[in-house]
C-alpha cells in the first residue's frame, strides 16, 4: 500500500477540494484526514486507533493547517521533524491569516512550503512536486 | 553620440549635440512669429483655424545612409511639397531643414481642423520615388491649433517639443499638443536643462549623485547574499530626480558613459567593505545600459575598475535589461568578453516586454531576475502562482541563478520559496538605503533574518 498524504485540520469542503486536486494530478496515494493536532499526533506516533501501521501507513507528505483546534500546525510540523522515520517528509503549512512571525517560524521549523489557504488546493500538487519528490509518492504525471 | 570622448569632452559635446538634435534649426524669430500672426489673423476672419505643424522625417539617417544625401533632400522636398500642394487645405512652409524637418502652417475649417490635418497627412505619408527605388518616409508630426489668444512662440515651442517626443516614442505618429495653456507641454527645454544639470553634477558636483543599496537575500536562511546598487540623484534645486528620468536622459546624450563609470566605481568600493563584513560570497549587482555595452572599450573599463578596487570579478554582477537590444554583434562580443573576464551577467526585469526566453538562451548570462509583475500576484491568486511557478521552471532549465524582484509581503516570499525560488529582493526583505543604513549593525557580519525577526 502506498504511504499516505496526511491532511490535518481541513473541514469537509476543503478536504474534498484537496482530494480532488491530488486525484486530478494522478497522485495515487491515499489521503488521510485528521481533524486536529491531537489526532495528528496519534496518527504520526501510531497510537490509539492508529496503532496498526499496515492500516495506517506513515505519511509521505503532511499538509497541515497552521491554526488547529487543540494545538498548532507548528506542533504537527515539529513532531514530524522529530520523528526518526519522517525527518525528510515534506510538510506543507497552510493558513490565510498568518502573521509574518508565524510564516517565519514555520520556515525555521523546517516546513517545505507555506501556502495561503485560498491558493492551496490549486497549487498544492505542484508544490509537492517541487518539494523534492520523495520516493514514496506514487506516480505523478508531468503536466497540469 | 560621442561615445569615445572623455567624460569632460563628452559633456560639452553632448550639450551642443543636444541642441542640434532638436535641430531643425528653427529659431522662433520675430519674422517667423509675425508671419504666423498674419496667417492667423486671416484665418480667423473666415471661421477657419490655423494649425502649426512641425514635421520630421524620422528615418532621415537611414535614407541618407542607404540612398545618399541627395535622396534625403529629394524625400524631404517631396514631403514638404505634398504638404503645401494638398488639394483641400492651404498650407504655408515657414521653415525647412535639408535634414528632413520643416515647420508649416495650415489653414483649415475650424470645426474640422483635426480631421482635415489628418487627411492631409495621410496623403503626405506615401512612398517617395528615389532614383530607381522607392522610400517610405517615416513622417513624424507635432501639431497644435494656434488660437487667437495663444502666444505664438509658445505654440511653436510646443509643436517642436511634440515632434521630438513623438520621434522618440512613436516615430511616424502625429502628436497633437494639449491646449496651449498647459504649462507642462514644454518638455524639450526642460529636458535640455535636465541634461545640463546632470552634466554639471557629473563634472563639478558628483556628491549630488548617490548610490542606495537594496539587499538580495537567500529566502531560505534570510542571509544577505548581495546588494543591488541603485542610482539616486538629489539636485540642490530640483530635489530628488527620478532614477528612470535620469538614466533615460543620460542614455539619450552619451552621459551614460561617465554616469555608468561613476556608479561602477562607487559600487565596487562599497563591495570591498561588505565582502569583509558580510562574507566573501557577497555579490554587488550593478545596472548597465545597453548603450554602454555597445562601446567596445567597456570591457577594459570594467577590468580596470575591478583591478583598482581589488574586487574579484565573480563578486560583480552586471545587470542588463531589454534583452532584445542585446543581439547585435558588438554587444554580444562585449558580453562574451565580460564573461571571459569572470564577471557575472544578469538579466533584469525578466518577464516584461523586452525579454524573451529565446534571447536568454543565446546570451552568456548566469543570473535572471524575475520582474515584479510576475511576483506581485503569487500571494493572492492561484493562477498567478502557477504562472510564476511555470516561468521559474522554464528559467531554471537554463541553469541560472534566479532572483525574484519586488517581494513586498511575507506570504509572497513564502510562496516563492514553496516553488523553489531561492533568492529574492524587495521591500519585504529590505528597501534601498544608503550604505550606512544597509546593515542593522555594521560589522556584525553574518546577515540577518530580514523577514519578521523577533527583534
Amino acid at each position: 500500500m502506498h504511504p499516505s498524504v496526511l491532511v490535518v485540520g481541513h473541514d469537509d469542503d476543503r478536504l474534498q477540494a484537496t482530494r480532488d486536486a491530488l486525484a486530478w494530478g494522478r497522485l495515487t496515494n491515499p489521503v488521510v484526514a485528521c481533524r486536529d493536532a491531537d489526532e495528528a499526533r496519534d496518527y504520526v506516533l501510531g497510537r490509539g486507533g492508529y496503532a496498526d501501521r499496515d492500516q495506517h501507513p506513515l505519511p509521505a507528505i503532511v499538509v497541515t493547517d497552521l491554526h488547529l483546534s487543540r494545538g498548532s500546525g507548528l506542533d504537527v510540523l515539529r513532531l514530524v521533524r522529530s520523528h526518526l522515520q519522517l525527518r525528510r517528509t515534506p510538510v506543507v503549512v497552510i493558513a490565510d491569516d498568518a502573521t509574518d512571525d508565524e510564516i517565519s517560524a514555520a520556515q525555521h521549523a523546517g516546513a517545505a512550503a507555506f501556502l495561503a489557504q485560498h491558493v492551496a488546493p490549486d497549487v498544492l500538487l505542484g508544490v509537492i512536486r517541487d518539494s523534492g519528490m520523495p520516493w514514496a509518492v506514487g506516480r505523478v504525471e508531468m503536466g497540469a | 553620440m560621442p561615445a569615445n570622448a572623455t567624460p569632460h569632452a563628452s559633456t560639452s559635446a553632448t550639450l551642443a549635440l543636444g541642441l542640434d538634435e532638436h535641430g531643425a534649426t528653427l529659431p522662433a524669430t520675430s519674422s517667423l512669429v509675425s508671419a504666423i500672426a498674419e496667417l492667423r489673423a486671416g484665418a480667423g476672419e473666415r471661421h477657419h483655424a490655423l494649425v502649426l505643424i512641425a514635421a520630421s522625417v524620422s528615418n532621415a539617417a537611414e535614407i541618407a545612409d542607404v540612398h545618399g544625401a541627395h535622396a534625403l533632400e529629394v524625400v524631404t522636398a517631396e514631403v514638404a511639397r505634398r504638404t503645401l500642394q494638398h488639394g483641400r487645405s492651404r498650407a504655408r512652409l515657414l521653415r525647412a531643414s535639408p535634414l528632413g524637418g520643416f515647420l508649416a502652417a495650415v489653414v483649415v475649417e475650424r470645426d474640422l481642423a483635426r480631421a482635415r490635418v489628418e487627411e492631409l497627412l495621410g496623403d503626405v505619408r506615401r512612398l517617395v520615388p528615389v532614383a530607381d527605388d522607392q522610400v517610405w518616409p517615416v513622417v513624424t508630426i507635432g501639431a497644435a491649433e494656434c488660437a487667437a489668444d495663444d502666444e505664438i512662440w509658445a505654440v511653436i515651442r510646443d509643436v517642436r517639443s511634440a515632434v521630438t517626443a513623438a520621434g522618440r516614442e512613436a516615430p511616424g505618429a502625429t502628436r497633437w499638443c494639449a491646449a496651449s495653456a498647459d504649462a507642462t507641454a514644454s518638455t524639450v527645454p526642460d529636458e535640455l536643462q535636465l541634461v545640463r544639470d546632470l552634466a554639471l553634477a557629473l563634472t563639478d558636483d558628483p556628491d549630488q549623485l548617490l548610490l542606495h543599496y537594496q539587499p538580495v537575500t537567500d529566502l531560505r536562511s534570510g542571509r544577505i547574499v548581495g546588494a543591488e546598487a541603485l542610482l539616486r540623484w538629489r539636485h540642490p534645486e530640483r530635489g530628488p530626480v527620478s532614477p528612470m528620468v535620469t538614466v533615460e536622459a543620460a542614455e539619450r546624450t552619451g552621459l551614460i558613459v561617465p554616469l555608468g563609470r561613476l556608479v561602477l566605481d562607487r559600487a565596487l568600493k562599497q563591495a570591498t567593505v561588505w565582502m569583509r563584513t558580510i562574507g566573501r560570497e557577497f555579490r554587488m549587482h550593478v545596472n548597465v545600459s545597453p548603450l554602454e555595452l555597445r562601446d567596445p572599450r567597456y570591457v577594459d573599463r570594467v577590468a580596470a575598475a575591478l583591478v583598482e578596487s581589488g574586487v574579484p570579478p565573480e563578486n560583480l554582477l552586471l545587470e542588463i535589461t531589454e534583452t532584445a537590444l542585446l543581439t547585435d554583434d558588438e554587444t554580444r562580443d562585449t558580453l562574451l568578453a565580460l564573461r571571459d573576464l569572470g564577471v557575472g551577467l544578469g538579466i533584469d526585469d525578466f518577464g516584461t516586454g523586452y525579454s524573451s526566453i529565446a534571447h536568454l538562451q543565446r546570451l552568456p548570462v548566469d543570473t535572471v531576475k524575475i520582474d515584479r509583475s510576475l511576483i506581485c500576484g503569487v500571494a493572492g491568486d492561484s493562477s498567478d502562482f502557477m504562472l510564476t511557478r511555470a516561468v521559474l521552471g522554464l528559467v531554471q532549465t537554463l541553469g541560472v541563478m534566479i532572483v525574484a524582484e519586488g517581494i513586498e509581503h511575507a506570504v509572497e516570499a513564502a510562496h516563492l520559496r514553496s516553488m523553489g525560488c531561492i533568492y529574492g529582493q524587495g521591500y519585504h526583505l529590505g528597501r534601498p538605503v544608503p550604505a550606512e543604513a544597509f546593515l542593522p549593525s555594521e560589522g556584525k557580519g553574518t546577515g540577518r533574518w530580514a523577514s519578521a525577526s523577533p527583534a
